[in-house]
């Protein structure tokens, strides 16, 4: 006989069987359901508050970090600033020891003194787009050993040289500007860290509807049955689908919410990492014939973004970049929900992703920016079974928008 | 006979009679399906227990499609309780390919053969062989659901599930013989 209709009276045979359930089972149903009159069994319950509360304490973590990490660069800033101001005493302290000695030192002091000067309002006046270049504590420890000897060398050199020539003079301010410029640099690279908290998502939802395909058990038995005619041969080239099944599927935009830190190279260049939660809903509709089943899975990821950004153009406050990278995912949680019912799924295997954005970022402080990040990220199949949204769009534009402090300005 | 959304409504009015009214409507079928997937009765009896409970306390979030599907959705519970149970008691063997019978067996005719003694044979398979069978006949999910729920490869699925029923064809002759002699 037809295999499919024999799968069918078999499932029509037992679909309105009834075996009598035992006598006491009402009794203990009833019993469970006095000691848990509320919502499902305490145990679905307490795993769902563990969750809440676990999602809780890692909000909390997350913003406590972000304030003990933002609180301790601050708490360090007067003294990074004090550190400067001290050095700065001190150069000009020596530098006065020195000219004293000789009278040809006077223009050594000169020199020096133009220098402190020049310095100064470079702390107090900066324009905002030159912030980046002019902004930064002058010194950080290392002064006391880096301007110091120099002080000295320059103290002993002006010492013994009465007869200073203005090509003398000259190599001393370029010396003097090669150092602060080093120190400017490496005091820069050190403390405009910034630290990003975001949202991101997906720009489309996606949708799809498949047939259901015959299972291979199936289609040997429909070979079989209809060997050598016209559905036979079509085998060859074209599945067979089952009339009246289909499998309808809808991926809801995927939510991301990370925190990252940007630890800058170069004026331009700078290396973001951190950690991104990402949440997957599809929603799974079974057709069979006039019966419907609605399903919903949701994924639960934690991923590490590593990236390089590229700064193009910086104007009063504005400014634009390009960045590029890799997202690892893990699938920390998964679960199908089935007209109400909650089932554990196996997790998904490792997903990669790469990304590419361009991005603007406006300073409505001097250290807290805005930026939106539009951007296309790429998924390539994890070879898992699990359907997601990664799976069906691997292609797809996203939008990020989040704050970021900037340590160090 | 008060249809299943006048149950509903019922239950969902806070009427505590309405509850057990649906257990007695569904329990026998909720058995029936749990035999399917767990043939001893001590067991099996947990198991119902449990999704019932579930059942009860869940019944808010049922959305009602028309007649008959919260009978479906009790049964998918009872199935989805079972698998969970079987795969928490590890009884299902770890397989990866499983390679696929060359010829396809002749199934007999099973108008003339009880539910009950259908729910017992199915009952005797291998658990891979019955779980598969079950999901696949009874509640009519698709290969690729049941691979995802089992955790096992689509292909495996459809062997187990093609194995299952040559068992089951070759049970049920060997019964209409012994009826005919």
């Amino acid at each position: 006989m037809n295999r499919d209709k024999w799968i069918q009276q078999l499932h029509d045979k037992l679909a309105e069987h009834e075996v009598p359930a035992p006598e006491d089972l009402w009794a203990d149903i009833e019993a469970t359901l006095e000691q848990a009159p509320l919502s499902s069994p305490n145990r679905e319950t307490l795993r769902k508050s563990r969750r809440e509360a676990l999602r809780r304490w890692t909000a909390a973590a997350a913003v406590a970090a972000l304030m003990l990490g933002g609180g301790y660069l601050w708490w360090n800033q007067p003294k990074l600033e004090k550190h400067t101001e001290n050095a700065i005493e001190t150069v000009a302290k020596n530098a006065s020891e020195a000219i004293s000695e000789t009278v040809a030192e006077k223009k050594a002091e000169a020199v020096v003194r133009q220098q402190l000067a020049q310095l100064a309002p470079q702390r107090v006046e900066n324009k905002p787009e030159e912030q980046e270049q002019t902004t930064a504590p002058i010194v950080v420890p290392e002064v006391d050993e880096t301007v110091e000897p120099t002080t000295k060398t320059e103290r002993s050199t002006v010492a013994d040289d009465s007869y200073r020539t203005d090509a003398a003079e000259q190599t001393i301010v370029q010396e003097f500007d090669r150092q602060m410029v080093n120190q400017q640099l490496a005091t820069k690279h050190r403390h405009s860290l910034t630290l990003s908290l975001y949202a991101m998502n997906g720009f489309t939802n996606e949708n799809s509807s498949n047939g259901v395909l015959m299972a291979d058990a199936m289609v040997r038995q429909f070979e079989k049955t209809y060997e050598n005619s016209y559905e036979a041969s079509a085998r060859l080239t074209e599945p067979i689908y089952l009339s009246g099944y289909e499998e309808r599927q809808h991926h809801h935009r995927p939510i991301s919410y990370g925190l990252t830190v940007a630890y800058p190279f170069t004026k331009r260049l700078s290396l973001t990492t951190g950690i991104v939660y990402t949440k997957l809903v599809s929603d799974f509709t079974q057709v069979m014939h006039s019966q419907q089943i609605q399903q919903q899975q949701t994924l639960h990821y934690l991923g590490i973004p590593i990236s390089l950004s590229y700064r193009l153009w910086a104007l009063k406050g504005f400014r634009a970049y390009v960045s590029a990278g890799t997202l690892t995912y893990w699938n920390v949680a998964t679960h199908l929900v089935t007209e109400g019912v909650t089932q554990q799924l196996g997790k998904d295997r490792v997903q990669w992703a790469f990304n590419g954005s361009i991005g603007v970022q406006y300073d409505v402080l001097s250290q807290l920016g805005l930026y939106i990040e539009p951007g296309l990220s790429y998924y390539p199949d994890n070879g898992s079974r699990l359907q997601n949204f990664f799976k069906d769009k691997p292609l797809n534009p996203s939008l990020q928008v989040g704050l970021r402090v900037n340590f160090g300005q | 006979m008060e249809t299943e959304q006048q149950l509903l409504e019922a239950i969902r009015s806070g009427e505590r009679a309405a509850l057990h009214r649906l257990y007695d409507r569904y329990s026998g079928y909720a058995m029936a399906v749990g035999l399917r997937y767990i043939p001893e009765r001590d067991e099996v009896r947990d198991v119902i227990q449990d999704s019932f409970v579930r059942i009860l306390t869940s019944i808010g979030q049922f959305s009602y499609h028309g007649e008959g599907s919260l009978k479906s959705w009790v049964g998918r519970i009872v199935s989805n309780r079972a698998v969970d149970y079987l795969r928490e008691h590890q009884r299902f063997m770890t397989v990866s390919t499983i390679p696929d019978e060359p010829e396809p067996p002749d199934e007999p005719d099973i108008g003339g053969v009880p539910p009950d003694v259908l729910t017992e044979m199915i009952g005797r398979l291998p658990t891979n062989y019955r779980t598969v069978l079950n999901l696949y006949v009874c509640e009519q999910r698709p290969h690729r659901e049941i691979a995802q729920l089992l955790g096992i490869k689509e292909s495996t699925s459809s062997s187990l599930f093609f194995r299952a029923r040559k068992m089951l064809a070759k049970n049920i002759k060997a019964y209409i013989n012994r009826q005919e002699t």
